[in-house]
């Protein structure tokens, strides 16, 4: 039960119902979790390493049409 | 530079691709002995075990992370020192750009590689990435060296796509090669908006791989500095790391470019001029690496914690004494050789410097990663001891052999000087003068403008 209301008027009003339980709210605000947890970093590096790839790929191919963008020709 | 007729000057920058001596294919096949026999040793550890090293539970780091520190310093040779040159505007760098940065990606390849061989268990390697917390440092590591590794390969591919177009309608190569060379050139013809594209992603690359360079030898001495250790837990360790790696690599760079010139005759482009710079550069790293490692020495030396006292003295006075002043000692020849021989006799003088550089980094790395494990004590830790193995010393020539046949394959695929870049370096002048102009308000006509 939690106390709600102002200072002339205290209410008792039941719980919310929540979809996490107290402790769960807490171990998930807690970012330790996130460093601690395996996986995470490793999912994380492969995150920036496929991204760095796309872009990498994305920059040549903007390069390569060059030509066509000017003349009208697709790259040889 | 200006003089040379362009049509002469591709032939000559070709030259190594086209013609292959005798003694080429001689080199090569050493070169492929040599990794031969570290593949050797390498099955003979996977088979028998770590147990074929000097490795045990005390003294889990040697020579392979030695060399792991070691490459990856040489690495920031090219990447680094190309993305500074060009991004500061010293128009002087443009034959040696490629060479460098050749050097970053093979050097990288191989530092990585020195992972699997002290892991035992290659397939482990995966570990990191499967069950790696954000908290570790190794896991840094490898992210650090990937976005590193792929910005290095897309930093050296950027500049090859002129010069590889140019090779690709060249009527004399043919067969594979043609093809690769087509792919490689990414539909290149030369027109404006493909070169101002490319030249505004390469002024773009070389802005964002200084602070990659950077981060990654940081990292790399954070393996050591996050662990509560003697003469590891230090924060001078990142900077000091980051300085040795530019220190080494520069002196990786003057070394490459001396055979290169020697062997390809290419004494037209890399003038000793080029030497004489990159040796002040060099000079300047020196006086730099001197400064961190008084720094640090004294330091602790000074404070002379009881545990770290171990190590320290073990360094100093100690089993490792011998290593450690014959690394200061190649430092101080080096640092002398570069400030009075430098400007008589530019090649002989810095490559003479870059070698006895090169051969005190590796000591240097060496007493950093060793002394630390074998001095380890009063903390339930048994005594250490550590003998390289032969098996070791094996992988670790099979390594470097196997750095240096990437290099040889890669000059006899591709141009190691930059043609386009070059070829420009006419319209660099008449920049660069009309720039000048403007620094100095005097002048009141720009001598390039007649």
């Amino acid at each position: 039960m939690r106390v709600v209301g102002t200072d002339r008027k205290l209410v008792l009003k039941p719980p919310k119902k929540r979809l996490l339980t107290k402790r769960g709210i807490e171990l998930m605000s807690n970012t330790e979790i996130i460093f601690q947890t395996p996986g995470v970093g490793g999912a994380l590096a492969c995150v920036v390493i496929v991204a760095l790839v796309v872009c990498y790929g994305f920059t040549l191919r903007w390069i390569s049409r060059g030509r066509e963008d000017q003349t009208g020709e697709p790259p040889r | 530079m200006s003089n040379i007729d362009p049509d002469k000057m591709v032939d000559q920058l070709t030259r190594p691709i086209r013609k292959t001596s005798a003694f080429y294919y001689v080199v090569v096949l050493a070169l492929l002995m040599a990794v031969c026999w570290g593949l050797f040793a390498w099955t003979c550890q996977l088979t028998r075990g770590l147990q074929v090293t000097g490795l045990n539970n005390s003294v889990a780091w040697g020579v392979y992370i030695t060399n792991f520190v070691f490459f990856i310093g040489i690495s920031h040779a090219g990447t680094l020192i190309s993305a500074i040159l060009r991004v500061s505007g010293a128009e002087w760098r443009r034959p040696i750009t490629r060479a460098a940065e050749a050097i970053t990606v093979f050097a990288l390849v191989l530092g990585a590689s020195q992972i699997l061989f002290d892991l035992g268990r290659p397939d482990r390697a995966l570990n990191v990435i499967l069950y790696g917390p954000l908290r570790s440092p190794l896991l840094w590591d490898v992210v650090c060296i990937s976005v590193y590794l792929l910005s290095s390969i897309f930093y050296l591919l950027l500049p090859l796509i002129p010069d590889v177009a140019i090779l690709r309608d060249q009527r004399l190569v043919l067969g594979w090669r043609k093809e690769l060379y087509r792919i490689l050139s990414f539909g290149w013809d030369g027109n404006p908006e493909q070169k101002r594209r490319l030249e505004k992603t390469i002024g773009i690359m070389a802005v964002l791989i200084i602070p990659i360079a950077v981060s990654v030898h940081t990292v790399v001495s954070w393996i050591f500095g996050m662990t509560i250790r003697p003469m590891w837990h230090s924060t001078i360790l990142g900077p000091y790391f980051v300085v040795g790696a530019i220190f080494s690599g520069i002196a990786a760079i003057i070394i490459a470019m001396a055979v290169l010139r020697k062997v390809y005759h290419f004494e037209g482009y890399l003038k000793p001029i080029h030497f004489n710079y990159l040796g002040l550069l060099l000079l300047t790293m020196t006086a730099l690496w001197f400064y961190f490692t008084l720094a640090e020495y004294l330091t602790i030396g000074y404070g002379a914690l009881p545990e770290e006292w171990h190590v320290f003295e073990a360094k100093v006075a100690g089993e490792f004494a011998l290593m450690f002043w014959i690394m200061v000692g190649s430092m101080t020849v080096a640092f002398f050789l570069l400030l009075f021989c430098r400007s008589k006799w530019p090649i002989g003088g810095t490559v003479a410097a870059s070698l006895f550089i090169v051969v005190g980094m590796w000591i240097e790395r060496y007493t950093i990663v060793v002394p630390t494990l074998v001095k380890l004590t009063g903390r339930g830790y048994p005594p250490g001891m550590y003998y390289p193995s032969w098996v070791e010393w094996s992988i670790t020539g099979g390594s470097i052999a196997g750095f240096i046949l990437l290099y040889v394959l890669f000059v006899k695929l591709f141009p190691i000087i930059s043609i386009w870049e070059v070829e420009e370096s006419e319209e660099a002048v008449v920049e660069k003068l009309a720039n000048m102009k403007r620094y100095f308000p005097c002048v009141s006509s720009a001598p390039t403008e007649s």
